[in-house]
């Protein structure tokens, strides 16, 4: 099933009345975020259940589909809230440092509201939660599916 | 820095994995090489069959390490204000 969305937002004109805001503006401005949750690896979760452990709980929130990025990336919190040990470190250059080591985490990315779920198996772990999100969803999720951007609707969809 | 110790034992040993495990997925613990698997998923079974829920190394043996780009993080978008709607 895929995952269709059609922006929408509200604020308040001059006289205080509420409005709506068009869909293309909400999308223009906030970006194409979806809601996903984030989870333990497969592989991590069968060893969990196989050994009598609990399997914890995914985390849900918003994640930005970044096709500037070529990997995912999921807030730095959220993976130690998993309890998730990290496999690798890669060095991502930032506009404060010139480079810094990043923890590579396996997670499990799943769009809410669809039976969408992808192993992002090297998602690097940044701060994310201040602007809102819990991920962001790059070329190594996004090469699995078509993606469409409707601007001037003010819509996304993602599909398998 | 997590996992220092097993990328320099991994950068030591590339050249000569390059021979034996080309395209391979290790898996590195310490100075110790535990596995050379088909799939990342293999590999990261391995890890955690074997170290739980402790770092452990995961990496493919190539020439070159794929370059990781974030534009959002590297020019710093993501941390900027969000603008008003």
């Amino acid at each position: 099933m895929p995952l269709h969305l059609q922006y929408s937002g509200q604020g308040k004109s001059p006289d205080g009345k509420t409005v709506s805001i068009p869909a293309a503006r909400v999308l223009r401005v906030k970006g194409p975020a979806v809601m996903v949750s984030v989870g333990v690896s497969k592989e991590w979760e069968d060893k969990l259940v196989a050994t009598g452990q609990p399997v914890p709980a995914p985390i849900t929130g918003a994640a930005l589909v970044d096709t500037g990025a070529s990997g995912c990336c999921v807030d730095e919190s959220v993976a130690q809230t998993l309890g998730v040990a990290p496999i690798d470190v890669v060095n991502i250059s930032s506009a404060s440092h010139t480079a810094s080591p990043k923890p590579v985490f396996p997670v499990r990315l799943t769009l809410m509201g669809t039976n969408l779920t992808v192993n992002a198996s090297r998602a690097i772990g940044v701060p994310l939660q201040p602007q809102g999100f819990i991920a962001l969803l790059g070329r190594d999720f996004l090469q699995r599916f078509v993606l469409i951007y409707n601007g001037p609707a003010g819509e996304l969809t993602l599909a398998s | 820095m997590a996992l220092e110790r097993e990328i320099k034992f991994f950068e030591g040993k590339r050249a000569e994995w390059l021979g034996v495990y080309p395209n391979k997925f290790v898996v590195v613990k310490g100075d110790e090489f535990v596995a050379a698997c088909d799939s990342f998923e293999e590999a990261l079974r391995v890890g955690i069959d074997r170290f739980g829920n402790q770092p452990f190394l995961v990496r493919q043996v190539t020439a070159n390490e794929e370059k990781v780009t974030i534009p959002a993080l590297t020019f710093g978008l993501i941390h900027a204000p969000a603008p008003a709607i």
